[in-house]
């Protein structure tokens, strides 16, 4: 999926999903509000942290170059999404990144432990395709050209 | 204190014989003093006679002695020597003569002794003109009775010793007057004392003892009966100092014995006053109170004989009473020790008699119940034993059992345990399941329903009816698939989801529920009433979904009818609330009410009402949850009601 992603310094949406069905589905909404070429998809959290944080492979990134919004899975391979959120959070640097929970989980367990951890957002994935269109495309605008946030 | 009534008895009748002792001795010293009272007065009474014939006899010879101053010779020679104013140089005249033979003889010859012991007459000077005895003196006129004579018409002086006569007597003076009264001489006569010792010597008593004692005023003795001497001062002894007054008795000590006193002192006679004698009359107390004596000495052989006799006496009655008591005693202490057959031998009729009858009656009753105890004790003894025996076996038996169940209840124990522990996994386990379930399941439904929508879209002009129609039903399963798994997770969550139990306002509840439910369906016009339903207490979310599914269920069922009716009922029975929700639906068939409330059970068809199969069961299982219990009752094209209780007080839900 990487010949699809956009210029690493140039995202504005980092989407951390390991199912590549649903991340078709999400960036095809995203691309009906016309959002699509700014996005950055990673499969798993061990990816997203090293990107967040311009390690391992993305140890040439420059981190200040930071999305505008990341749009996180919470069942994650290798590093759970939970763990992906505490992370951003508990760092300085990267705390005033806009975290948006996009999961199929229901389970408040997992949405109280998310809004403790410091999320900005926490949608579910709707099973029907137009409701997920509405909502992923509803949040991309907001988080993209509604929100703003201290330079 | 305890006393044998034989010692009271005695004691007793020596009280009373003391009591009568006294009383004697009361007796005795009252008669005593009666008979010393009566002795006493009537010596006062002869003592003061005696006194009294002595002053009238002293009187008598006054008298006497005043008529003879009227003696004619007398009064001529006294007037003829007062005319003459010279003394009579010879006394021997016939005056003198005279008074010898006329007055001194005449009363030797009358009484036998010598009553006038001189008699000697001044005139008016002083000068002795007459005398029976020898003179010595010419004047008279300085003395004592010649003064008192002249002033008050006579004098009296005490016994005394006369030097001239050589006897004792009293010395009498007596004034002489003439026709006319007046003072012509003065007339002295020496009076001897045996004339009053005369009269003292009628004063005698019945009694042995008796001494009369005459005493002039400074205690002299002029007389007595025993052995004295004239004039004997006596005044040191012990009797006279208890002389006081006019009269009296007394018992002193005299000669040696206890004597009694009584005396009166002189009063004189007429014009005569007396010197004041006093008169005693003595009496030994051993011989005048000998009465009494003789009173107390029988009382005392009374007495004596009547404590010897009334010991004598309570002696025998307190054996008579005692003994058969003391026998009725052993008697019982014989009984007491065991031997019933004991009985008193007692033949007196009295209460003694009826005592030991009594007694023995007693006896023969306690002997007779004594042997039906003893046969009664034999037995219960023996039952006792036996239920003994029995409640020894049963005990065993208990422990027995109780230690099985001890056993059984270890062994339950265990296995709750066990299974609990299983049941903790199971629902950790099932937890996963759901979480999964969650994730997973809905994962591939979006890809199926995305896809289907993306392939209608990007293949538009490719794909012909028929082609689409199968993508839309494949798209509508999607979406009941999602409903189904929706539905399912929160049926189990319901499960294990914690109770937050609040008092609610079930009123309020059913109005929002009903409300948000017209508001999601605008198109259906359904008639919703609820009636003040009373609080309950319950987790308010969970209770919610109750009237959630009721009430759409309400709302789903009563759709084909032109005037749909819903109606929401509640009331409280005791501790408990019921609510009921009532519909003009279409109502199920009666038949099928068990399945009412499974999962997935339907009993309408899904195209004429939609549903997943899960609200009911949701709504029991949240009900049960709470302790309360849910039912239907239904006609088929009538409606349905349902119904469910809740605690109407906190402490029922324990969740």
């Amino acid at each position: 999926m990487d010949e699809k992603n956009v210029a690493e310094n140039a995202v504005e949406i980092l989407l951390v999903e390991d199912n590549p069905r649903d991340a078709e589905l999400t960036l095809r909404a995203l691309k009906k509000s016309n959002l699509a070429n700014k996005v950055y998809v990673v499969e798993d959290g061990e990816k997203a942290l090293n990107y967040i944080f311009a390690n391992g492979d993305y140890a040439h990134r420059n981190m200040a170059h930071a999305p505008k919004v990341i749009l996180l899975d919470l069942k994650l391979p290798k590093v759970d999404g939970l763990e992906v959120l505490r992370k951003i959070k508990a760092d300085e640097r990267t705390r005033t990144i806009p975290v948006v929970v996009l999961t199929s989980s229901r389970e408040e367990r997992d949405m109280v432990e998310s809004y403790k951890l410091g999320v900005n957002s926490y949608i579910v994935k709707p099973v029907d395709f137009d409701k997920f269109l509405d909502s992923v495309g509803e949040l991309g605008l907001y988080w993209l050209l509604l929100n703003q946030r201290p330079a | 204190m305890r006393l044998r009534i034989r010692t009271k008895l005695i004691a007793s009748f020596m009280v009373i014989v003391l009591l009568m002792i006294v009383l004697a001795f009361y007796v005795v010293v009252v008669s005593r003093k009666t008979l010393q009272e009566s002795v006493g007065k009537s010596s006062i009474f002869l003592a003061d006679e005696t006194m009294t014939r002595i002053d009238q006899s002293i009187y008598l010879r006054l008298e006497d002695l005043q008529r003879q101053t009227k003696d004619l010779l007398l009064q001529k020679t006294v007037l003829g020597s007062n005319a003459a104013s010279e003394s009579l140089s010879d006394v021997n005249n016939d005056l003198s003569n005279d008074l010898k033979e006329t007055f001194i003889q005449f009363y030797e010859r009358k009484y036998g002794i010598r009553i006038f012991a001189e008699i000697l007459v001044t005139d008016e000077y002083g000068a002795t003109i007459a005398q029976t005895g020898s003179s010595t003196d010419y004047k008279q006129d300085d003395k004592e009775w010649w003064q008192a004579a002249r002033a008050s018409g006579f004098s009296v002086s005490d016994v005394a010793y006369d030097e001239r006569t050589g006897i004792h007597g009293i010395v009498m003076g007596i004034r002489i007057d003439d026709e006319e009264g007046n003072f012509i001489g003065v007339m002295k006569a020496v009076v001897a004392s045996d004339d009053i010792i005369r009269e003292a010597e009628t004063a005698t008593t019945e009694y042995e003892t008796t001494a009369v004692r005459l005493m002039t005023t400074d205690g002299r003795v002029i007389y007595g009966t025993k052995a004295y001497a004239f004039l004997e001062d006596v005044s040191g002894e012990e009797f006279f100092e208890q002389i006081e007054g006019s009269s009296g008795y007394f018992v002193a000590k005299g000669r040696g014995r206890e004597r009694l006193f009584s005396y009166a002192r002189s009063k004189g006679y007429k014009s005569y006053a007396g010197f004041g004698w006093i008169l005693v009359v003595g009496h030994d107390t051993r011989e005048v109170l000998r009465p009494a004596l003789v009173l107390t000495n029988r009382i005392v052989t009374a007495s004596i004989i009547s404590i010897l006799f009334g010991v004598l006496a309570a002696f025998f009655i307190s054996r008579s009473i005692s003994k058969p008591v003391v026998e009725v005693r052993n008697a019982a202490e014989e009984l007491a020790r065991g031997n019933l057959d004991k009985r008193v031998a007692v033949t007196s009729s009295d209460e003694i008699g009826e005592l030991a009858d009594s007694f023995n009656e007693m006896a023969g009753k306690l002997s007779e119940s004594y042997t039906g105890l003893e046969e009664k004790v034999r037995e219960r003894t023996e039952e006792l034993e036996k239920a003994n025996l029995q409640l020894q076996v049963q005990i065993i038996e208990r422990k027995k059992a109780a230690a099985e169940i001890r056993k059984l209840n270890e062994e339950l124990e265990q296995r709750v345990s066990q299974r609990t522990a299983e049941l903790v996994t199971v629902n950790k386990e099932l937890e996963a399941f759901s979480y999964s379930v969650s994730h997973d399941l809905r994962a591939p439904l979006r890809a199926i329903d995305g896809f289907s929508r993306m392939l209608e879209e990007d293949y538009v002009g490719k794909i012909d009816g028929e082609g689409r129609r199968r993508l839309k039903v494949i798209q509508d399963s999607t979406q009941d698939m999602g409903k189904l798994i929706d539905n399912l997770l929160e049926f189990s969550r319901m499960g294990r989801k914690e109770l937050k139990t609040w008092r609610i306002d079930m009123d309020c509840l059913a109005r929002e529920v009903g409300e948000e439910l017209r508001l999601s369906i605008p198109e259906r016009k359904v008639e919703l009433k609820i009636k003040q339903l009373p609080p309950a207490f319950g987790d308010r979310a969970m209770i919610r979904e109750v009237f959630a599914n009721l009430l759409s269920n309400a709302f789903k069922f009563t759709r084909p009818r032109d005037k749909a009716l819903v109606e929401i009922l509640g009331w409280v029975e005791g501790k408990e609330a019921t609510y009921s929700v009532t519909d003009n639906g279409v109502g199920f068939d009666m038949r099928y009410r068990e399945k009412l409330f499974q999962v997935f059970q339907r009993l309408h068809g899904a195209t004429e009402f939609p549903g997943t199969g899960i609200g009911l069961a949701l709504v029991q299982r949240i009900i049960q949850r709470h302790g309360g219990r849910v039912w239907a009752e239904s006609k088929l094209d009538k409606g349905t009601t349902f119904y469910f209780t809740l605690a109407n007080e906190k402490e029922k839900v324990d969740g």
